[in-house]
């Protein structure tokens, strides 16, 4: 289509221009319920930001922000690692043994994503069968309670293979 | 002005320079508004390609690596200079802008989305589980090593649990590597950019079709698609995917009807670019160019036809390969398990998928609002008013990347209908948007409105 010249200011084009803001408005805005789609999608995924975004942008550090994001699924790898000694081999649990505990998906089990938060550890991962014996420390969780344990210590270590071997399955 | 933000504007301005002298080089002219955001895509891929093509000769991945590979793509296109100052001419002339009240609504409608896109993706750090299990973390040790071929491949802690996310292909990852290198160690800033230039791109495209009132129009619609919209600030393949097949199709779909090779050429280039962003793509690559076979032979005859077919299929075919059998075999200390989920064609798995996808993603107004429904409402309509279909070959295009993204979920055990092909979707929502921009219906409307608007009887 051949781009015809158009008036840049007319009577029409001013009655076109309202028509598009009550369209932008009735798009973004909540007047058609559930009929409409991009209100609900606009409002979580712009809106939301823009109201708190000069909150948002005192909050400088990293740190704070993927905490934000990610809560439990980096406190946790950081607080393990704090408690590691240097000959612990640790065994992340099976993600469904972490979930029990946590509001959100206990994604920090997947090595690789436990390695995204707190970089290269001494870990093995649940799925790791051919490494799993090489472990010799092991995360306990209870609610809002979080160790590790080593053999010899207060938690049988048998008992704790065994929920998560019954949580997680053998693999 | 801080040393990182200089230092992206410096790499983005490079990038729009070998986006824009690659275009030139080809010796296709576009107009101005669609080669900007185009360029700019282009040159992320190709500069992305160029530093990994340096660390295949052993360079490691640092700030110098990636000017001077930058710097290096930059002239290459000067080789054909003289193609490069007939296509590129007017490019710095003065912008003729007359925009009316509507286009200054739309545009700052979008112009407030884009602010808030950018910010987001600056602002938050990686997300989704995919992105940080596998493009972010290999970036991140790449930036810190110098190589792709990182510690992530070699961990004992890793071993045997990369399953397939570390492997995509690796435009994004590149590009996270980059924004490392330039000094934002946690961000996606490229993803809301290219968000921006792919809507660009295609409400330049729309504007070419119809009156601009609807163009606008349905760019709002494009950019508010709900499940797209929060893509274009968070790290995935798919976004990205999406702008450079959609492009392709529709630069291809341009070159068809222009009967140009060097719209072929560029089309090849583009298609490249999404074949380095998602591995299955050479498929739905194959598929489009096998649909538009038959015009393209018609239209171009039968050599020049065949070698642009060709063409495409080669160059998108160079970039999957570069990654998936020259850098997995090679380089790599590690193989991903692909094969095994390979399994073989099954009509009845065919059929499930078909209607799992069409019940729980395509119909879904929830994740696309209202384009598909509107696509084909206009479709048939059109069909119906006028007896005939006004962009065959767009339609044909979606049809065969609907069927393709069908074939991708019967033969890959690991693509899953509500993720994998929810999110290749992607592709297929832009090309709807651009048929309805195209449509008889919309046309007609169109005449009608400039008519109406400038106070003349239609």
């Amino acid at each position: 289509m051949t781009e015809v010249q158009r008036p840049v200011f007319s009577v029409r084009g001013v009655s076109l221009t309202i028509a598009v803001m009550a369209l932008l408005t009735l798009l973004v805005g909540s007047y058609l319920g559930d009929a409409n789609p991009y209100s609900s999608s606009f409002n979580a995924r712009i809106e939301l930001y823009r109201e708190k975004l000069d909150s948002l942008n005192r909050i400088r550090g990293w740190r704070d922000r993927i905490y934000m994001r990610h809560v439990a699924n980096l406190e946790i790898p950081e607080y393990v690692v704090s408690k590691l000694r240097p000959n612990d081999v640790l065994l992340l649990p099976p993600m469904e043994y972490g979930n029990q505990f946590m509001a959100n998906k206990a994604y920090w089990t997947d090595p690789r994503i436990f390695t995204w938060m707190v970089g290269f550890q001494p870990i093995v991962a649940w799925r790791d069968t051919a490494r799993r014996k090489q472990a010799n420390a092991y995360v306990v969780l209870e609610a809002n309670t979080i160790w590790i344990t080593r053999p010899g210590g207060s938690t049988n270590i048998d008992s704790l293979l065994a929920v998560y071997d019954k949580l997680g399955g053998g693999q | 002005m801080r040393g990182d933000v200089l230092m992206l504007a410096l790499v983005l301005l490079m990038q729009w320079s070998i986006g824009i002298t690659t275009v030139g080089a080809i010796g296709y002219r576009l107009e101005r508004s669609t080669l900007l955001p185009l360029g700019l895509l282009l040159g992320m891929f190709l500069h992305s390609m160029a530093m990994f093509v340096a660390q295949l000769f052993g360079i490691p991945l640092s700030e110098q690596t990636m000017m001077v590979s930058g710097g290096v793509t930059m002239l290459l296109p000067l080789v054909r200079i003289r193609a490069m100052r007939e296509s590129l001419a007017g490019l710095f002339d003065l912008p003729r802008i007359r925009p009316t009240l509507y286009d200054v609504v739309i545009a700052g409608f979008v112009g407030y989305v884009a602010y808030m896109v950018v910010w987001a993706s600056w602002y938050w750090p990686v997300t989704p589980f995919d992105a940080m299990a596998g493009i972010d973390l290999v970036a991140r040790y790449a930036a810190q090593e110098g190589m792709i071929a990182n510690q992530v491949f070699s961990d004992p802690s890793l071993q045997g649990m990369l399953s397939n996310q570390p492997f995509y292909a690796p435009f994004a990852m590149l590009m996270q590597v980059m924004m490392k290198l330039i000094g934002y160690p946690y961000t996606q800033i490229w993803v809301s950019i290219v968000a921006i230039c792919f809507w660009w791109c295609i409400w330049s495209m729309m504007r070419r079709l119809a009156h601009p009132l609807f163009a606008g129009v349905l760019l709002v619609l494009f950019v508010l698609t709900p499940e797209m919209l929060g893509y274009s600030y968070i790290l995935q393949t798919d976004f990205a995917n999406a702008a450079f097949f959609s492009i392709g199709c529709l630069v291809l779909l341009r070159a068809i009807d222009e009967v140009s090779l060097p719209g072929m050429t560029l089309a090849a280039v583009t298609f490249a670019g999404a074949c380095w962003s998602r591995t299955e793509t050479p498929l739905l690559v194959v598929l489009v160019v096998g649909m538009c076979l038959p015009r393209i032979l018609k239209d171009f005859g039968a050599v020049k036809g065949l070698a642009g077919s060709l063409g495409i299929v080669a160059a998108s075919s160079v970039a999957f390969a570069l990654w998936n059998i020259v850098f997995f075999n090679w380089y790599l200390p590690v193989r991903p398990s692909t094969a095994e989920q390979l399994r073989g064609f099954d009509i009845g798995r065919f059929g499930e998928v078909a209607i799992s996808s069409w019940t729980s993603v395509i119909s879904s107004a929830e994740l696309w609002g209202w384009v598909v429904w509107l696509f084909l409402g206009v479709i048939i309509v059109d069909a119906i008013v006028n007896r005939r279909m006004a962009n065959p070959v767009l339609i044909g295009m979606i049809i065969i990347t609907v069927l393709g993204l069908f074939l991708v979920g019967t033969i890959f055990s690991a693509a899953v209908v509500e993720q994998t092909l929810r999110r290749g979707m992607f592709k297929i929502i832009p090309l709807m948007i651009v048929a309805i921009a195209g449509s008889g219906l919309v046309s007609s409307a169109s005449s009608a409105l400039y008519s109406w608007e400038a106070g003349r009887r239609s």
